[in-house]
């Protein structure tokens, strides 16, 4: 996803790494998982943990009770275990919400500090999609408090720009990636 | 309490009536997409819907049917679920309201207690916001020296945090085993440090609380 990126002595600075976005097969791809991993199993466990709360309250035995608590308890663990997953396949609001609502929870759940410059028109949603993978999977691999800007660009060929800056380095590192879109 | 279930997903949705039932609730309707539970309003005196944010009409069907379901119907109450805890969600969620409503994740609420505890708060007139959220919210502006929430204490975030989840005074006392005298001046020193507004009723400034750090964690970076 992420090309390496170079020191430049002369210049004494970073030269742009190069980010390859997910193409459009690999972007409804990833969709489809998702929607399966929430849609299927993450549903299901949920549903067992109902079933479990029930049979915990019907059942008279306390210990057996606490066992089937427990039990639940592991459940839900494995739920929020899918959650994770099915966030870092597709991120849940990117289809719905687009791409800045998609990156800030993610930011937040990562504790980046997000800057975006975005057009002011709607890019299409295989650009959307794509380019929200891109960025997605940049941002999933900071550290917590990286500062990161985000610069998007174009609309058939979206041009994607990250800036970011890791807390206690002095350099900032640049990362850019172009896609052709439908 | 009469209560509509609109969930795409079957498994989940027979578990919900299963766990309404045993709370005591009558199930009024329960259906497979947020339309058929518009019509189900439409005819019958419901007192909670509960909604699954993530159905048709796709791709945010909950939202929506939630929106609509306020316009027409302002005393029924709205319990949205869903698998994400997503600040983009919760946004949306007190775009429609900030009172009578709920915003859980399902694994959550899939017990009898908690999802009774749930209704009674939003048909008593709450908002209840999955405390997982709320603690996210409150802790990433805390950690930000440029947020207004970073002024307050850490017992102060505790309180705001907590009142995120639609607490009352005296859930809150009872939760952190001080007194509500103590709460009542947590809570006026949340307000002072946030600049919030002193002729506002006392709900509508908790609301703005919570309303503060949602701005402070969008807005910083």
């Amino acid at each position: 996803m992420v090309g390496g990126v170079r020191w430049d002595s002369r210049r004494g600075r970073w030269l742009p790494g190069l980010l390859r976005a997910p193409d459009r097969w690999i972007a409804e791809c990833r969709y489809g998982l998702e929607q399966s991993l929430h849609d299927g199993a993450a549903t299901g466990m949920s549903a067992v943990a109902i079933e479990l709360d029930l049979i915990a309250a019907a059942v008279g035995d306390p210990r057996l009770g606490a066992r089937i608590d427990a039990v639940r308890d592991t459940v839900c663990q494995a739920v929020d275990e899918l959650r994770h997953l099915g966030s870092a396949i597709y991120p849940p609001v990117l289809g719905g919400a687009g791409l800045e609502p998609a990156w800030r929870a993610l930011a937040e759940r990562r504790g980046l500090r997000l800057r975006l410059d975005l057009p002011g028109y709607d890019i299409g949603e295989e650009a959307r999609a794509r380019t929200g993978l891109l960025v997605a999977d940049y941002l999933h691999t900071l550290s917590s408090a990286t500062m990161v800007l985000v610069r998007v660009r174009g609309r058939r060929f979206v041009r994607v720009r990250i800036t970011e800056a890791e807390p206690g380095r002095s350099r900032r590192r640049y990362f850019w990636g172009v896609l052709r879109c439908a | 309490m009469r209560v509509a279930i609109a969930e795409d997903g079957a498994l989940f949705r027979e578990g919900l009536v299963l766990l309404l039932a045993a709370a005591g609730h009558e199930v009024v309707g329960c259906v497979g997409d947020g339309d058929a539970l518009l019509a189900i309003t439409a005819t019958e005196h419901i007192d909670v819907a509960v909604l699954d944010i993530r159905m048709p009409p796709e791709p945010d069907g909950g939202l929506v049917t939630a929106q609509r379901i306020r316009a027409r119907s302002p005393r029924t109450g709205l319990l949205l679920l869903s698998h994400y805890a997503e600040t983009h969600y919760l946004m949306r969620v007190l775009e429609i309201d900030t009172e009578r409503i709920g915003y859980r994740l399902k694994e959550r609420v899939a017990g009898v207690q908690v999802l009774a505890d749930t209704l009674d708060r939003i048909a008593a007139g709450e908002i209840v916001i999955e405390p997982e959220l709320a603690k996210r919210l409150v802790e990433v502006p805390a950690s930000r020296a440029d947020s207004p929430i970073a002024a307050l204490t850490e017992r102060e975030l505790d309180v705001l945090s907590l009142m995120a989840e639609g607490r009352a005074n005296n859930a809150i006392a009872k939760e952190l085993f001080v007194s509500a005298k103590v709460v009542e001046k947590h809570i006026a020193s949340i307000f002072a440090k946030l600049g919030l507004p002193g002729d506002q009723t006392m709900h509508h400034r908790r609301v703005l609380a919570v309303l503060a750090y949602l701005r402070a964690t969008r807005t910083a970076g």
